[in-house]
Order: C-alpha cells, then sequence, then structure tokens
C-alpha cells in the first residue's frame, strides 16, 4: 500500500481527517443563484464581478488556487497584482452569459497539475500577464461578436505577446492533516525584471453578519514583527498562518463595501475591498493599523529577473508558533518544510504509479493524472440553504404574502452544505446530478469513498425531493436530468466489492431505497399516457431536439422522447442488477428484482409497439426517432438522427442468471410472464435467448435491429468521427432536418463546433461535437453486448471500411479515439488545442492539459467550458479499462471482470 | 430603481390605499377575511433611499424608518415618511442582520 493509500485508509476510518482541507473553494461565487436576490432572477447581473472584490458573499466563498476546511469556514487563496491592473487579481475573471457571443466563459489560463485524493499534495498552475489585464478588450471584442464567430480569447489580445507574463505555481503539502505547507513559486517567462506583489490571503467565510446568533471569529497578528496571522474561531478553533520573510501583514474585514455597491455609509471603515484599496488606490487608512480583521494578507513584493524564479513559503497550521518551532527547528520553514513537499510529491507520483496501467507512455500518464488532478481539484464546498434563501428574499413559501422566487419555489426542504464534485468551479461551480453520477465512474478510480458519498448524498432528504426528485441544478432544481444514478451505484459497488472482498450491501440497499422513489417520480411524472413511453425535456441535452424540449410546443401537443424511454429502460436495468445483487443475501429482492425484469420489458417493448406506424423506431431508415404527438391524434417522427436516437442502443445488460438459479420460483413467475405476452418479445431482443456462458441480454434492440444502428453508428458520414461518436450525425451538414410549424420553420443543422442558438443559455452544443459521456454510455453497452454475442458478432468498423471487429474491439477504437484527442499525435500536437500554437508548441504550455465540455465533431478541438473536467475526466476511466482488461478473460468472468482485474492489481 | 410605493407593493406588504390610510397589509386583509389565520412571522425590508444614500428600515409593523451613521443605528432611528417621489432601493434581506436590527 502506498503512503498515500494508508492516508485515505486512515480518512476512512475516521482515525485522522486527512480530507478536512482541500481545494473547497469555487472558481466563482458571483453570479451564482444563492447570491441572486433580484426580482427577476438575472444572477449574472445581480452580483457582478466588478462587485465581487467589494460584497461578502451569502452563501460561499471563491479565489485563486484557493483551499479551505470542509465547512469553508476559513478559507486561504492567492491574490496578486502586477503593478498596472485596476484591481488585484483575487478571482478568476470571466465574461457573463449575455457578454460573451456563446455563453459565460472564463478568460485566464489555469491548470489543475496535480492532486491527491486527501490533497495531502497538490499543484496549480496560474498564468499571470505582467501587462495590465484586458478586462475592457475581453468584454467589448467578444459583446461584438456574433453566434457564427469564434470566442476572443485572452490570447488573441497579445497579452502574452513576448511571454512577458509569470507562471504561479502554488503548492499545497499536508505534513499532518492539519499542518500544511504552502509553497507558491513565481517564473518570470519574459524577457525583462519585472514586478509582482504576491498577497497570499487568508480570510473568514462571512457566516456572522447574515444570522444574528453567530458569534465573530478572528483573525490578528502575532506579536509586533508580523509573520504569524492567529485565526481563532469559536468552532474552528485556532490556527496558524507562518508567512516567511518580514512581508508585513495587512488586515481588514470581509464585509461589505456598502457605500460602493448599495450607495450608503459602510458600518466599518475596513471593508472587503480595504487590502486592494490600500495597494492598488493607495488608500492607507484602508486597512486596520491594530492589525486585526477576518481578512488578512501578507504583502510579498517581488522583482524576478527574466527566467528568474522566486519562491514565497507559508505554513497553515494547528499549532502554536511555540509549538511548531521545536519539531522543524527554528523555524516553520526549516528544511523540513521542503522535506514536507518533497515527500508529498514523491508520495504523488507512487500513488498514480498504483493507478496509472504500466504500459501507458509518458503522455498518456500525464494526461491521466490531469484528468484525475482536474477532477480533485473540481471538489467545492457548495453551501444553500433554500428555506432561508426564499424567506431572505421575501419568499418565505409559508408566508401568505409572499413576494413570487424567481426559481427553486417548491425546494424549500433543501439545506445543501457539502463537499461536491463540481461540473466546472468557475463555469459551472454547482452541482448537477447527472454530470455527478458520471464523475463517480472516474472519481473511483483515486477515491471510492467519495464516490459512494457523493452518490448517497443526492439521496438524502436535504438534497432529494419528498416528491422522488433528485434536483438538477440550483438555475432549475425541477429541471429533469437522466436517471443514471443507478448505473453509476452499481459500477461503484462493484469495484469496491471486489477490492474488498466483499460489497457494501448497507449502503447499496440505502441507495436503493431511495432510488425507488425516484423510479416511481419518473412513472407517476414523465409517463403522461400510462403506456411506458417517457417523455422528460431537454434531458440535459440542450439544443439536440429541433424544439425546445423543455417548454411548451409551437404544435401543442407533446413529445415521445426515444432518450427519455430508453434512459428509463436502462434505469430499469440498473436497478434489476442491484436488486438481483442484494437478493443474494436478502430473499426479499428477489421479488424486486422480478418487478424491474417485467418493468424494463414493459418499456422496451412498448419502444419498437407503441404508436404502430409512428412508433419511435423507423424501419425504413434502421433508428429510432422522437414521436411528436400532436393535439389532433396525427402523430409523426422528427428525423434527426442524433444520440437521442443512440440512446436505445446503450440500455442494454447482460445478466448471469444467479438470481434466477438461487430462486426457481422468480424464474417460474418471469417464464409465465413472458409465455402469456409473446408480442412482448416479439420485436426486441428474446430474453429467453442465452448467449456466450448461458448469459441472458436485456436490450431493446434484436440483432437485427443493433446492426442496422450500429452501421449508422460507425459510419463516418454519420456518428462516427477521428475522435469518437458525434452527438448529431454529419449526415445533416448537407441534409439539415427542417420543421415547418405554421409558418415558423425549424431547423436542425449539424454543427460541429459551437452552438448558434441562444437555446439553454447558448453555450452548450449538441448538434455535432463530441460528449465524453454518451460516449461512455456507447463503450459500456458495446462491452454489454460483446459479453453476450461474444467474438463471432463482427460489425465493419467504420462502416464500409472492410475492416471487422467485434464489439469489445469496437468500444475499444472508440475510446482510442476518444484518448486521442489529448494526446500528442505523430506530429507532437494535441487535437484539443487546435490551431492555438501556443498551446501546441510552447514548452510551458503544451504539457498543460484542459478538459473541456465538449470536443469539436471533425478535429477534436476543445469547446464549452475550458476546465469541465468533471465528467470529460471519464475518458481516465476509459483509457484505464481498456489497458487493464483482457477480452478473453472478460468473456470468459462477465461483467465483473474488470473489477476483480483492478482489485488483483491494487499494491 | 423603485419608489417606495412599488417596492413595498412587489413586497407584497400593502393592499393599496382604501380609506385614507397610506398603508395597508395583506397579510392584515387575509388575517381579517379568514377569521382565523394564526399570526404570521413578519421580516420587515431594508432599502437604500436614494437621494440621500442613507439606509432606510421597514419595521415588521409597516413603519418606516432612517437609520443614521454611527454605532447602534437601530437604537438611534428615527421616523421617516416616504413620499410619492422618496426612491427606494432594496437591500437584500439577509443585510438587516449588518445593520444589527432585531427582527
Amino acid at each position: 500500500m502506498t503512503a498515500e493509500h494508508l492516508r485515505l485508509e486512515a480518512d476512512r476510518q475516521r482515525r485522522l481527517p486527512w480530507k478536512k482541507w482541500g481545494p473547497y473553494l469555487s472558481e466563482r461565487q458571483w453570479g451564482t443563484v444563492r447570491e441572486d436576490y433580484s426580482e427577476g432572477g438575472d444572477a449574472w447581473q445581480y452580483f457582478s464581478h466588478d462587485q465581487a472584490r467589494s460584497r461578502a458573499y451569502r452563501w460561499g466563498e471563491d479565489g485563486l488556487a484557493g483551499f479551505s476546511d470542509d465547512q469553508q469556514q476559513l478559507c486561504f487563496a492567492l491574490a496578486l497584482w502586477n503593478g498596472k491592473d485596476p484591481i488585484l487579481k483575487e478571482r478568476l475573471f470571466g465574461l457573463t452569459n449575455s457578454e460573451a457571443n456563446h455563453g459565460e466563459d472564463v478568460k485566464e489560463y489555469y491548470f489543475y497539475l496535480d492532486s491527491t485524493p486527501t490533497h495531502s499534495y497538490m499543484k496549480y498552475l496560474y498564468k499571470y500577464p505582467q501587462a495590465a489585464f484586458p478586462y475592457a478588450d475581453l468584454v467589448e471584442t467578444n459583446r461584438g461578436r456574433g453566434r457564427n464567430e469564434f470566442e476572443y480569447e485572452l490570447l488573441d489580445t497579445h497579452v502574452f505577446d513576448g511571454d512577458r507574463y509569470f507562471d504561479v505555481f502554488v503548492e499545497y503539502a499536508k505534513a499532518t492533516p492539519e499542518d500544511i505547507v504552502i509553497k507558491i513559486s513565481v517564473h518570470n517567462r519574459g524577457p525583462e525584471t519585472a514586478e509582482l506583489h504576491v498577497l497570499p490571503t487568508l480570510w473568514f467565510r462571512n457566516r456572522w453578519s447574515w444570522q444574528g446568533n453567530v458569534e465573530r471569529p478572528l483573525l490578528n497578528q502575532v506579536g509586533a514583527s508580523g509573520g504569524v496571522v492567529k485565526a481563532v474561531d469559536p468552532e474552528l478553533g485556532e490556527r496558524y498562518l507562518y508567512c516567511e520573510g518580514d512581508a508585513p501583514l495587512l488586515f481588514t474585514e470581509n464585509e461589505t463595501n456598502t457605500e460602493r455597491i448599495f450607495g450608503a455609509p459602510s458600518r466599518s471603515p475596513y471593508v472587503k475591498d480595504g487590502i486592494n484599496n490600500y495597494l492598488v488606490s493607495g488608500q492607507r487608512d484602508a486597512v486596520n493599523p491594530d492589525k486585526k480583521g477576518t481578512k488578512a494578507a501578507a504583502h510579498y513584493h517581488l522583482s524576478v529577473g527574466p527566467s528568474e524564479c522566486q519562491v514565497v513559503r507559508l505554513r497553515l497550521s494547528e499549532m502554536a508558533p511555540t509549538a511548531l518551532a521545536p519539531t522543524n527547528g527554528a523555524s516553520p520553514f526549516g528544511k523540513g518544510f521542503e522535506e514536507v513537499v518533497l515527500t508529498r510529491q514523491k508520495e504523488a507520483d507512487e500513488f498514480y504509479a498504483s493507478v496509472t496501467p504500466a504500459t501507458f507512455d509518458a503522455d498518456q500518464a500525464n494526461m491521466m493524472r490531469q484528468a484525475l488532478a482536474g477532477m480533485l481539484w473540481s471538489k467545492q464546498f457548495y453551501h444553500y440553504d433554500v428555506d432561508k434563501w426564499l424567506e431572505e428574499r421575501g419568499s418565505d413559501p409559508f408566508k401568505a404574502s409572499r413576494r413570487a422566487a424567481p426559481r427553486n419555489d417548491h425546494w424549500h426542504h433543501m439545506y445543501n452544505g457539502d463537499v461536491i464534485s463540481m461540473p466546472d468551479k468557475w463555469e459551472y461551480p454547482w452541482y448537477a446530478a447527472w454530470d455527478l453520477a458520471f464523475h463517480v465512474l472516474a472519481l473511483t478510480l483515486v477515491d471510492p469513498d467519495f464516490g459512494k458519498q457523493q452518490l448517497k448524498l443526492m439521496l438524502r432528504e436535504r438534497y432529494m425531493h419528498p416528491n422522488g426528485q433528485i434536483p438538477a441544478y440550483e438555475w432549475n432544481f425541477s429541471d429533469v436530468n437522466p436517471p443514471v444514478h443507478a448505473w453509476s451505484t452499481i459500477f461503484t459497488y462493484r469495484l469496491a466489492k471486489s477490492e474488498r472482498g466483499e460489497g457494501d450491501k448497507e449502503w447499496l440497499k440505502s441507495i436503493f431505497q431511495k432510488l425507488l422513489l425516484n423510479f416511481t417520480w419518473w412513472v407517476n411524472r414523465k409517463d403522461r399516457s400510462d403506456r411506458n413511453v417517457f417523455e422528460g425535456g431537454f434531458l440535459g441535452l440542450d439544443n439536440i431536439g429541433v424544439f425546445d424540449r423543455s417548454a411548451p410546443l409551437p404544435t401543442g401537443g407533446y413529445l415521445e422522447q426515444a432518450d427519455g424511454t430508453a434512459w428509463m429502460a436502462l434505469f430499469c436495468e440498473n436497478m434489476l442488477e442491484i436488486a438481483c445483487e442484494l437478493s443474494l443475501s436478502d430473499p426479499e429482492y428477489a421479488d424486486m428484482a422480478l418487478k424491474f425484469v417485467e418493468h424494463f420489458y414493459w418499456i422496451a417493448s412498448a419502444m419498437t409497439h407503441a404508436g404502430q406506424d409512428t412508433g419511435m423506431w423507423d424501419e425504413e431508415d434502421g433508428f429510432f426517432y422522437d414521436v411528436l404527438r400532436l393535439p389532433d391524434g396525427k402523430a409523426q417522427r422528427l428525423k434527426v438522427r442524433s444520440m437521442v436516437g443512440l440512446l436505445p442502443l446503450c440500455a442494454a445488460t447482460v445478466f448471469d442468471g444467479k438470481m434466477m438459479t438461487m430462486y426457481p420460483e422468480v424464474r417460474d413467475r418471469f417464464r409465465r410472464f413472458l409465455e402469456a405476452r409473446p408480442e412482448i418479445r416479439a420485436a426486441i431482443h428474446d430474453p429467453a435467448k442465452a448467449g456466450v456462458a448461458g448469459r441472458g441480454l436485456a436490450s431493446i434492440l434484436d440483432e437485427a435491429k443493433l446492426r442496422r444502428v450500429l452501421a449508422i453508428m460507425l459510419d463516418e458520414k454519420e456518428f462516427l468521427s477521428p475522435f469518437g461518436i458525434r452527438s448529431l450525425s454529419r449526415y445533416h451538414a448537407d441534409h439539415p432536418y427542417v420543421f415547418w410549424a405554421g409558418d415558423q420553420e425549424f431547423r436542425v443543422s449539424y454543427l460541429p463546433a459551437e452552438s448558434d442558438t441562444g437555446m439553454f443559455g447558448g453555450n452548450s452544443n449538441w448538434r455535432g461535437p463530441i460528449w465524453m459521456p454518451m460516449n461512455a454510455l456507447i463503450v459500456r453497452a458495446l462491452i454489454q453486448y460483446y459479453l453476450y454475442f461474444g467474438d463471432d458478432f463482427t460489425v465493419e468498423c467504420p462502416t464500409g471500411s472492410g475492416h471487422r471487429m467485434n464489439l469489445y474491439q469496437v468500444a475499444e477504437e472508440i475510446s482510442r479515439r476518444l484518448a486521442s484527442m489529448f494526446l500528442r499525435d505523430k506530429d507532437g500536437r494535441r487535437p484539443i488545442y487546435g490551431g492555438t500554437e501556443k498551446f501546441q508548441n510552447d514548452p510551458h504550455w503544451r504539457d498543460c492539459l484542459l478538459f473541456h465540455e465538449y470536443f469539436h465533431g471533425d478535429n477534436g478541438a476543445g469547446l464549452g467550458a475550458n476546465h469541465q473536467t468533471g465528467w470529460t475526466g471519464v475518458v481516465a476511466r476509459l483509457m484505464q479499462l481498456f489497458a487493464t482488461v483482457d477480452p478473453e478473460k472478460m468473456l470468459e468472468v462477465g461483467k465483473t471482470a474488470y473489477a476483480d482485474l483492478l482489485a488483483a492489481q491494487k499494491p | 430603481m423603485l419608489t417606495w410605493a412599488a417596492v413595498v407593493l412587489e413586497a407584497g406588504l400593502l393592499g393599496g390605499k382604501h380609506d385614507g390610510s397610506p398603508m395597508r397589509y395583506l397579510m392584515d386583509e387575509a388575517s381579517r377575511d379568514e377569521g382565523q389565520s394564526p399570526p404570521m412571522k413578519r421580516l420587515g425590508a431594508v432599502f437604500v433611499e436614494r437621494l440621500t444614500r442613507q439606509w432606510v428600515v421597514l419595521d415588521p409593523e409597516g413603519k418606516f424608518w432612517i437609520l443614521p451613521a454611527g454605532d447602534d443605528p437601530w437604537r438611534n432611528r428615527l421616523p421617516f415618511h416616504p413620499t410619492e417621489d422618496t426612491g427606494l432601493d432594496p437591500v437584500p434581506g439577509h443585510y438587516k442582520h449588518v445593520l444589527g436590527l432585531p427582527f
């Protein structure tokens, strides 16, 4: 076991709280729903980046390379000033949804280079220009660009020309869970000496201003000579920030500058932007001469020569100066400091060596490590008491004279105050239910306990609605996300079971019970006709449809959604898998297993039968489509070849039959069910037909349909791109789908890059680009089919190429194409960085990887949110899976083979 | 920015001018109509007056107060009588604690 594995085990057993401190600070708290108290719900406008330096947050904190405890009481982050900017660089800058031509977008360069799962070692890089940051240019130029133009990026402003910038590396290394050394290394990459003000900043999240009964914490300078900040909080206790050298300490309060924000006198002369005003505006009285407050920074004024590196050292510790000195020589920065950094770095190397396949080359290993580092850096303390929030805005749900809230009115039961894996801590600094289920697939590579905790968290009474709905995300908790929680649950359970020799059945049971509520919610709310055909609205696929699928249709009537129905078929399969597993030790679950078997067949057969000639399956095209049902009773398929039509392929799961063998009476009931309803079996895969090793297969598609859908999916003129499966067929580049509703035209064309509409904010595009989570689902399904059909079932891949592959090989080929977006090609270029030469060629940029939200459908360039390591991090799992698994062994053992192999390789 | 009347109306506190009194509360109307409504918690509201840039508070009883600068502004509050021309900018409800308001 590596040292990091031992720390994980100590934390798991609650012996040492190694995860208490971590990167739990957000990168953007402004512009969020939580901070929005406006009448109309315009969160971006109501609390802007410009206000953020002066206005105390109500619900959370943000910062650069930030770090905090797991309740975000005490925060640490970096502030920088190049002497030219109009404000301190205390937080990342980006454009709001309405400012940018493709929705909100961070305009900074920062990289999550490393992190262990306990955050015993972390490394972050921020690139700070030496010239004035082009705030206004970014806003103005982007505002002038249309939806058909590229975004105007920070590199386009030329502020990095001549390499006149600083690389600022921030490293955290834990000596103990409560003793953290912090090393800030500043490299001048430019040709001349340049000055930089470095302000490591410590502050308390403001909890005292908003509630009458919270005692105010305090930061103050220890002794007269500086160098140590003492932090005292009634709940957290005492902490000390040691700052190397004789940097002056500046103190202010984390309180709103009400004079600047509201125009009314501030209650204290020391306010949130006090340090900014002291340094940038020369207001000498903006900081407290008594050296106390709730926000403090050490002020290092560096002059860094060309190619020179200067280091600032700090230490955040529970040990008082008198206690720390004897254990580290005369200073907290003695040789013990560097030893801690080097030791934790080395241990991080050992940890990643143990989880990275030995066959990986250096580039692959670097990519996998940064993918996982990004996921670990994306953990954030998320705080939102919806009842309190509604009350504070005059929308108390239990008050007769309440004002209407712009959103989340019906979620007043919610109290969130937890560390959660975020999709992207700048662009999406709020949890998204289905994203999170995908995050867990990757996070469990390094921290299975965290993955388990995250899955359970969304189902707790503080999150899940009393009616059984899982909250979607803060913009509208009532939106409907695809139900992928059960899949992530059984996947996670199997990994842990193989690793530990026995499964955590109590955890699995508790999740199953809550998912039952969620399943029932779906059945009762989203099957309008009670025919096992489901709606769901946009279902996470933003602009994929002909219409906005979450809004009333321009034609009237409603949509029967191929994806909604397929998602429910998959949900059934996954619930069935869980019930089968639990039934092995608890007979009551055998009955539940039968319930889900039967429900699956109702849904699967409805997909192919319902509507007869206007069902979702189109025999002529060999593809599934959404069906529009009009108020006059007419119906038609909306023939857009998109990921929606590939989802039925994803609803496939093999079963080893153990449960049926163990409970013959259940098997007999199932046999009678099928015998009595031959029509159910007619158009879907025959459940009575055994595959390799006697396995059964639950699948909507029979072999004929499967071959037809695969032929389209693997056609490079349709879905198969050089870098994975596209969200929309390339066929629509030359053949746009056009639908007329009265005199209004609706058109769907292939758009491989950014969206050309404002639908769902306009910052995502499902009309062509490659999305990692959907590709992961397809890979999963192909492996299921392979386990059933075996080596003899082959298809042409790519279609028309003459190359035949079995479905494991197809899955592996898709995975290889996905990973190749991030890896250097034969010319040394990474497709994700497209034509951005700085990222392709500069040695200080080219190995710093970004994990975008989605990717260009033809050339693999990264698009959308550029730190959405969240579900794009799933690529790490795919790479690791295919480097680990032996297909022959997998075919022999079945679907637990991968988890068993991983467990066998654990150090 | 809103006028004080619009603010209060939007806040759902005023029912309109029925009997010459400048303020009536929807809550009071509702209580009278329903007869048996339980007493409900009233939160009041915080504003900044547009011309003088001073803090203005609407207390749970429906009275307006202006808060002077200095320590313990609530104790030193002064009555405030908005006119139709008064401009009040609403401040989020959680700021009431910043001003030390007792409700």
